[in-house]
């Protein structure tokens, strides 16, 4: 077998285990307000597992492609990024101040590829929700 | 029983402590038998194949974050490379999970690359170039969806040519997102590659795509800008051609595509400012055609003092396997800037507009004279059919 399939095996293994772990440690039984309401040890009740299921046949529609980063932000994510690099200190003084430096400073500080393209994972960094700043597919 | 009865239980904290215990020492066991083993099956995987050789410093497997890194990594061809000038070499490469998505049930993982750098050797068909991209994926643990790299380099070398010219960019920082594999993962948004880099030691160059990798036919749109490259640089590749040299001026490139349905419609727009020609040698021949060349570019340059920008929109329309980059249009675009209307570096008039129907060249010519009609348009495209081809 391929070092990289074993590997990706024992990688998924591990964190699916750290996860379970990390589960049963959350306080929520104490929580539980009445014994009434909970099952008796005998009963078995079907797990309602929070893995998601991959819908059957029906399959997200596509954001259309731009040609330029612009093209994929909502109307206002901009001013919301340039906001964010104001107030994270990011934004020169300057009258033509670039929103693009300002996110390769602001990207580079974050030991991110300093492209000035606002990526999810940048956005994300700037503490905004790229769910918000990001054009959907239309319905 | 509830839980609190059996925190009551008095042997609780024995077994809690034994329990503890022995999963520390698992994870230590674990833990000092991981990175022997993945040392082992990486350097096994980077030497399966005859076309290149693999070497690294070290493997290290992380369990928090999962994460799989090689420090050092070198790909040479593999008879009769050299270590010391390998095809590809890596500071540092690692691949992580995404804690996020596995909360999700989703895996996804995303590789980093710190200071790779790679050579292209264009060998005119003489050579098979291996194939580093496959080598490097049987090394990595899990299909990534996001890439990033980091202070990267590439050379370019064409040992065909009389000077063996080379395009070097550095400083490459690129970061790669949504290359999943599956529809519903991709949660509709598109792939998109944003980069920037510097191309040898003057032009900064970005780039952007976004990609549908779910189309039947490729799908792709972007945009390519280089500002700023000194044409000094392009001596080893023009000088032997055509003994001339440009020491003086830079050129500005700017490019707009979009791919849909396997048609590709879009346009370049180069613009060269201050340029100059010289000859390379004393002859009177070589003098006259630099003589003629410097005198082509001032006079269709747009005379705007300091920039003196010899400028056009080249359209490009057709099929992507079979472009059509239309040379009218380009020619009477030189000429509206030198004598209608300046064109301005940056994406303006990119993609240029497309005529509907075919123009006439003396229709086009008309229409790039007259300062209201704007740029040339792209014509429709000319598509070669079987029947062409007989």
């Amino acid at each position: 077998m391929r070092v990289a399939e074993t590997m990706s095996i024992a990688l998924f293994a591990l964190a699916l285990v750290s996860c379970a772990h990390a589960k049963t440690t959350e306080p929520t039984e104490p929580a539980m307000p009445e014994a009434a309401e909970k099952p008796s040890s005998t009963e078995r009740v079907p797990r309602t597992a929070k893995l998601r299921v991959a819908p059957t046949g029906e399959q997200p529609k596509m954001t259309p492609l731009a040609q330029s980063p612009e093209g994929l932000l909502t109307p206002g994510a901009e001013q919301k990024i340039h906001d964010k690099l104001s107030a994270g200190g990011f934004m020169k003084e300057e009258a033509n101040a670039s929103t693009g430096a300002a996110l390769r400073r602001f990207q580079a500080a974050h030991d991110l590829p300093s492209t000035g393209v606002p990526d999810h994972e940048t956005v994300r960094r700037l503490g905004l929700n790229p769910d918000d700043l990001f054009r959907k597919a239309p319905p | 029983m509830s839980v609190l009865d059996h925190f009551r239980h008095p042997g609780w904290p024995r077994r809690a402590l034994v329990g503890l215990g022995l999963l520390l020492a698992l994870t230590i066991v674990f833990r000092l038998v991981l990175d022997p083993v993945a040392v082992h099956f990486t350097h096994k995987q980077l030497n399966a194949s005859e076309a290149v050789s693999g070497d690294f410093e070290s493997v290290h497997v992380t369990l928090l974050p999962p994460g799989y890194g090689i420090r050092r990594l070198k790909i040479k061809q593999g008879q009769g490379g050299d270590w010391r000038h390998p095809l590809f070499y890596a500071e540092h490469a690692r691949v992580t999970l995404d804690w996020r998505r596995l909360l999700h049930a989703e895996l996804g993982a995303r590789l980093r690359l710190d200071g790779p750098k790679m050579v292209m050797t264009a060998t005119g068909g003489k050579q098979k170039i291996p194939d580093i991209g496959a080598a490097l994926e049987k090394v990595i643990p899990a299909r990534v969806d996001r890439v990033e790299v980091r202070e990267g380099e590439l050379l370019y070398r064409d040992v065909t040519a009389p000077r063996h010219p080379e395009f070097w960019l550095r400083d490459i920082e690129l970061a790669a997102e949504n290359l999943t594999t599956r529809k519903r993962l991709a949660g509709g948004r598109p792939a998109t590659v944003s980069a920037r880099a510097t191309l040898g030691k003057s032009g900064t160059v970005t780039f952007f795509a976004s990609a549908d990798l779910f189309a039947a036919k490729p799908e792709f749109a972007g945009q390519l800008a280089l500002r700023g490259w000194r044409v000094a640089e392009l001596y080893d590749l023009e000088e032997p051609a055509t003994k001339l040299q440009t020491p003086k001026g830079t050129l500005d490139l700017f490019a707009e595509f979009k791919v849909r349905d396997g048609a590709i419609s879009g346009g370049v727009k180069p613009v060269l400012r201050n340029v100059e020609v010289w000859p390379t040698e004393d002859s009177f021949g070589n003098k006259l055609k630099a003589w003629i060349a410097d005198k082509g570019l001032r006079l269709f340059s747009d005379r705007v003092p300091g920039r003196n920008a010899t400028a056009t929109v080249i359209p490009i329309q057709g099929r992507l396997d079979q472009p059509d980059v239309q040379i009218w249009p380009t020619i009477l675009g030189v000429v509206r800037n030198a004598f209608v209307e300046g064109i301005s570096a940056g994406f303006a008039h990119l993609p240029p507009p497309a005529s509907p129907e075919n123009e006439s060249v003396l229709t086009q010519a008309t229409n790039a004279v007259q300062k209201d009609k704007g740029p040339p348009k792209a014509q429709p495209p000319k598509i070669e059919t079987g029947s062409d081809k007989k």
